[in-house]
């Protein structure tokens, strides 16, 4: 028919003859038609177009609705009888299902568990509603012979950059010092009050508990956090009242909500301002463009201000510098640069998500593997289905629902296992991830849809495969489904690759730390005491008093006071030096401590050449340096103790000995050139070492004397094995959890190899009794038996041996020092899962081989 | 048994297929009731009620002639059935039960 002004609307038209019954539409349809002209003649075009919507919408009754020919009129269709069903094959199978449903929850749990990981670690610094817009500013700077990238900068880059650019809508620079504080009777000592600037609060908008009448963060006032509150002023309101911070009067101006856990810049508290370089001449520095898309044209007009502004103080010292911004979200995964918060590693991160995903994936191939093997079971139900009517889609949808079910049973059943195993996650990787969390909207639908489709793509194999069986040939008895062989081969052969893969990973990632741990740093690290010295009040005398009391005490065998990040682990500073290089005289930035004069004997450092500092060297006049192999290697000195090193205002120290190397940083690192300074004058820590047996007795006449000494100062220490654990944290993590992965993924492995063999030995029963009644001896039957899945494991072992050698290649690079990739790993990994393999086996093995023949072969 | 009475509506809308012979299908069913009872029923409650009854074995349906404006779709002419004309005359009996019990007076008194 033609279609002009007066046919209806071809939508509505559409969606009648959609779900209208066939035998109701001609008549139906013809008399809307009739009804739709009839209103045309009344009414305007649109109100009858609309009055002919409304009628197709209220035609949908039950009565007029089609009805596929086969689809059934109960309400719920076949469902509860596939759930009868799915019941039933469940039960009847009992060993198969456990199998499946342990080896889903296993594989969903640690997955889970994973994905809780990686959504906490994503989150960092991100819940600011401008983080994508603020921007941190660091500084890079090169000389001949090192190069380094710290996270400080000038303090006074960010008012330079307000001052040239509109689009910087707000700056703020911050940075912690030792401070002593104090409220009426109670003093602390804090290290995580931050000075900043006062726009703090424009950059990053923090939620407050409580404000007072200013929104700024002025000169001369303080913000807390609503833990240092209740620290300093318990129950009373701190607005408006008074901390005394190195005894000066700061005002409490307001007290934000406590900091969430998902940032690395953690305060305690934050001090106004407004002459940051009065504090430090490095700080962190952060910028507020006033849009996202700013910062991508921005890097130019920063080299221009740095340029303008800061260059020619590097220059003099022949150091090439350069200003960088990182994005904040970004600042959690980016590389670590000096005087950094603190990191993650991203690349820990794909590792983890990789094998989390791997491990789901051999869960899977349990279910396929088992379902494959046990065709020809079910295959006698299809052909009764489809011959009293079911069609091949019922089949496969009562397939695919059985599986679902299986997926939703392993689920709850990992939800309880993630339950119990969360909290030694949050010790294992030191955060406080809630078991909330796994309700939050996201990761919900994420679960429940991971676990649909983990259940469709498990499920639709076996359910195409098996819906396809043709009645006729069932029922007659022929076995028509093969149990589809290869494809079940190579997803054993799968499975274990990914498990011995994961065996030889666990073992490097063990003996790299294990390398580590027993490869000596150079340094002494055991029973090392690292005392905190308070920011002020300790004057050197006090200091040298407590510390030569110390020393008459037998347990302690050698006390050390020193400065600024002297101790081994830290960031040493960095400063330019004129050394003679090579014959030529050149400005260079070193490494470069100051400690006194009994650091070598606590850290047990061996003198090659020359002396260690003596009582007469700590004179604060810095004549003489003490300096390791790696500087004389560096600098090419012949003759080290002629040497010279002349300071930035022209003094000089002469190199009075030589160290040997040691590992002042982790083994990511080669050893760098360190210049050793005598003094004692900014001393930062003591350095204890302990002889004592009685570790708790000494630390408490410690405790005692620094008591005495430092007139009721609390003691505050960490031991240097602390500091050494943590630079090596993120490997220790990643052996943990490569640990649990891998006995995951054997445990879920050895399950499916378990059902698998079950099912392959009662298909051989017969051939094993037959073979028995000819003589065959129980060696020849085990590996008659045993052999198919020898030999892929061998494939898998070939297999996976260059994968995971490739892998850990990759992970090694990040060290100086690297284990070796040595033969005698895959060994001890393929014997490992040869074992296991065996011992998973050998149950029904050896059952089969102790079956009487005569039972098997009466009835042939 | 139920399923096989006959509503009040349903007799309505069968007095019309009765009265109506050729020209009874639905649209024209639905008009001729609501200008005979000077009521507002919707073409929808016609149509389904036509439906149920079909299926209660009171009417049947066979297929008319189509016209132009129906786009050329023939229409469903229904004819009231034995079972159809005995359920009618069984309510109209009914009715006239009552009404011969009712007393001449009640009438007359106006």
């Amino acid at each position: 028919m033609r279609r002009d002004n007066t046919t209806p609307p071809r939508l509505a038209d559409r969606l009648l003859e959609w779900y209208c019954n066939p035998v109701l539409l001609e008549d139906l349809q013809g008399d809307l038609y009739e009804r739709h002209i009839r209103r045309l003649k009344k009414y305007g075009r649109f109100r009858t177009r609309l009055a002919y919507f409304w009628d197709v919408l209220s035609f949908i009754r039950p009565y007029t609705i089609r009805r596929d020919s086969h689809r059934s009129i109960r309400p719920f269709g076949m469902l509860p009888n596939y759930l009868k069903t799915s019941y039933r094959s469940l039960v009847k199978q009992r060993l198969n299902s456990l199998i499946n449903i342990l080896g889903l929850s296993l594989g969903l749990s640690a997955f889970v568990l994973i994905c809780l990981y990686v959504n906490d670690e994503l989150k960092y610094d991100r819940y600011l509603p401008n983080a994508e817009r603020i921007y941190r500013i660091t500084l890079s700077y090169t000389s001949e012979s090192s190069s380094e990238h710290a996270a400080w900068s000038d303090p006074a880059v960010g008012p330079a950059l307000k001052l040239s650019y509109p689009e910087v809508e707000a700056y703020t620079a911050l940075i912690n010092e030792k401070i002593l504080v104090s409220h009426g009777e109670r003093t602390f000592n804090e290290e995580q009050f931050f000075f900043a600037y006062p726009d703090f609060f424009k950059v990053f908008s923090y939620d407050f508990e409580k404000k007072g009448s200013h929104t700024d963060l002025e000169e001369g006032t303080v913000v807390l956090t609503s833990k240092m509150a209740r620290k300093y002023f318990e129950e009373a309101d701190p607005i408006g009242q008074t901390l005394l911070i190195n005894n000066q009067a700061y005002q409490v101006s307001g007290v934000l909500k406590d900091l969430p856990s998902h940032t690395d810049l953690k305060f305690d508290a934050l001090i106004g301002t407004d002459d940051l370089s009065k504090i430090s001449g490095w700080t962190f520095n952060y910028v507020l463009f006033k849009n996202e898309s700013d910062a991508a044209t921005f890097q130019p007009k920063l080299d221009k201000t740095f340029e303008d502004t800061f260059q020619d103080e590097f220059e003099a010292y022949g150091v090439e510098a350069r200003l960088h911004m990182e994005a904040l979200p970004d600042v959690h995964f980016g590389s670590k640069k000096l005087y950094d918060t603190p990191k993650s590693d991203k690349n820990n991160l794909y590792i983890f998500s990789t094998v989390a995903f791997l491990i789901l994936i051999i869960a899977g191939i349990n279910y396929v593997n088992i379902s494959l093997a046990n065709t020809a079971r079910r295959q006698t139900e299809v052909g009764v289905r489809k011959s009293i009517g079911a069609y091949q889609s019922q089949l496969r949808a009562q397939f695919l629902f059985e599986s679902l079910i299986v997926c939703f049973i392993s689920l709850t059943l990992a939800l309880l296992t993630i339950w119990f195993f969360l909290p030694y996650l949050n010790v294992l990787t030191e955060k406080q991830i809630s078991w909330r969390e796994i309700m939050s909207p996201n990761m919900s639908v994420f679960l429940l849809v991971t676990t649909i489709v983990l259940g469709m793509v498990t499920g639709s194999y076996p359910a195409f495969y098996l819906s396809s069986a043709r009645p006729v040939e069932v029922l007659k008895g022929r076995i028509v489904l093969k149990g589809k062989s290869l494809l079940r081969r190579g997803l054993v052969a799968l499975q274990f690759t990914v498990s011995i893969a994961l065996i030889i990973a666990t073992l490097f990632v063990y003996r790299q730390l294990q390398l580590i741990k027993t490869k000596s740093h150079g340094y002494d690290k055991d029973q090392v005491m690292v005392i905190d010295i308070p920011g002020l009040e300790s004057d050197q005398s006090m200091l040298r008093g407590f510390k030569n009391k110390l020393l008459e005490y037998p347990f302690v065998s050698s006390a050390s006071i020193v400065g600024f990040n002297a101790w081994p682990t830290a960031d040493m500073p960095v400063d330019v030096y004129e050394v003679e290089i090579n014959d030529s005289w050149q400005l260079k930035p070193f490494n470069n401590i100051e400690v006194d004069q009994h650091y070598f004997d606590v850290l047990g450092l061996n003198l090659t050449e020359g002396r260690s500092f003596n009582a007469n060297d700590m004179n604060g006049r810095l004549d003489v340096v003490v300096v390791n192999q790696a500087m004389i290697k560096q600098a090419g000195w012949s003759d080290p103790l002629q040497q010279q090193v002349t300071f930035e205002d022209g003094a000089t120290a002469t190199v009075i000995g030589v160290v040997d190397d040691f590992h002042f940083n982790s083994f990511h690192e080669a050893v760098e050139p360190i210049l050793i300074f005598p003094d004692d004058g900014y001393a930062e820590k003591i350095l204890l070492k302990i002889s004592a047996k009685d570790w708790y007795q000494s630390v408490a006449t410690i405790e005692t004397v620094w008591r005495e000494v430092m007139e009721g100062q609390p003691l505050e220490f960490r031991l240097l094995d602390e500091y050494f654990q943590q630079q090596y944290k993120s490997e220790q993590t990643l052996r943990a959890i490569f640990t649990y992965f891998m006995a995951v993924a054997m445990i879920i492995a050895c399950l499916g190899l378990f059902g698998l063999i079950s099912l392959y030995t009662q298909q051989k029963l017969k051939e094993v009794s037959l073979r028995k009644i000819f003589g065959a001896r129980v060696f020849q039957l085990f590996f008659t038996l045993s052999r198919e899945f020898l030999i892929l494991l061998l494939i898998a072992f070939v297999v996976a041996t260059p994968l995971a050698l490739f892998s850990m290649k990759a992970w090694l690079e990040s060290f100086v020092y690297k284990t070796a990739l040595s033969l005698d790993v895959f060994l001890i990994a393929g014997s490992l899962i040869l074992l296991v393999s065996l011992m998973t086996m050998s149950f029904h093995i050896f059952k089969t081989l102790r079956t009487n023949p005569a039972k098997t072969l009466k009835y042939d | 048994m139920k399923g096989t009475n006959l509503g009040e509506f349903e007799e309505l809308v069968l007095l019309a297929v009765a009265a109506m012979q050729e020209e009874a299908y639905s649209l024209a069913i639905t008009d001729e009731i609501n200008r005979v009872t000077n009521r507002n029923i919707t073409f929808g409650v016609v149509h389904s009620a036509l439906n149920r009854m079909e299926k209660k074995g009171f009417v049947i349906s066979e297929m008319g002639g189509a016209t132009n404006e129906r786009g050329g779709r023939r229409k469903r002419i229904f004819k009231i059935s034995a079972a159809g004309k005995k359920a009618l005359v069984k309510s109209k009996e009914q009715r006239e039960e009552f009404w011969n019990m009712i007393p001449k007076y009640v009438f007359d008194q106006k």
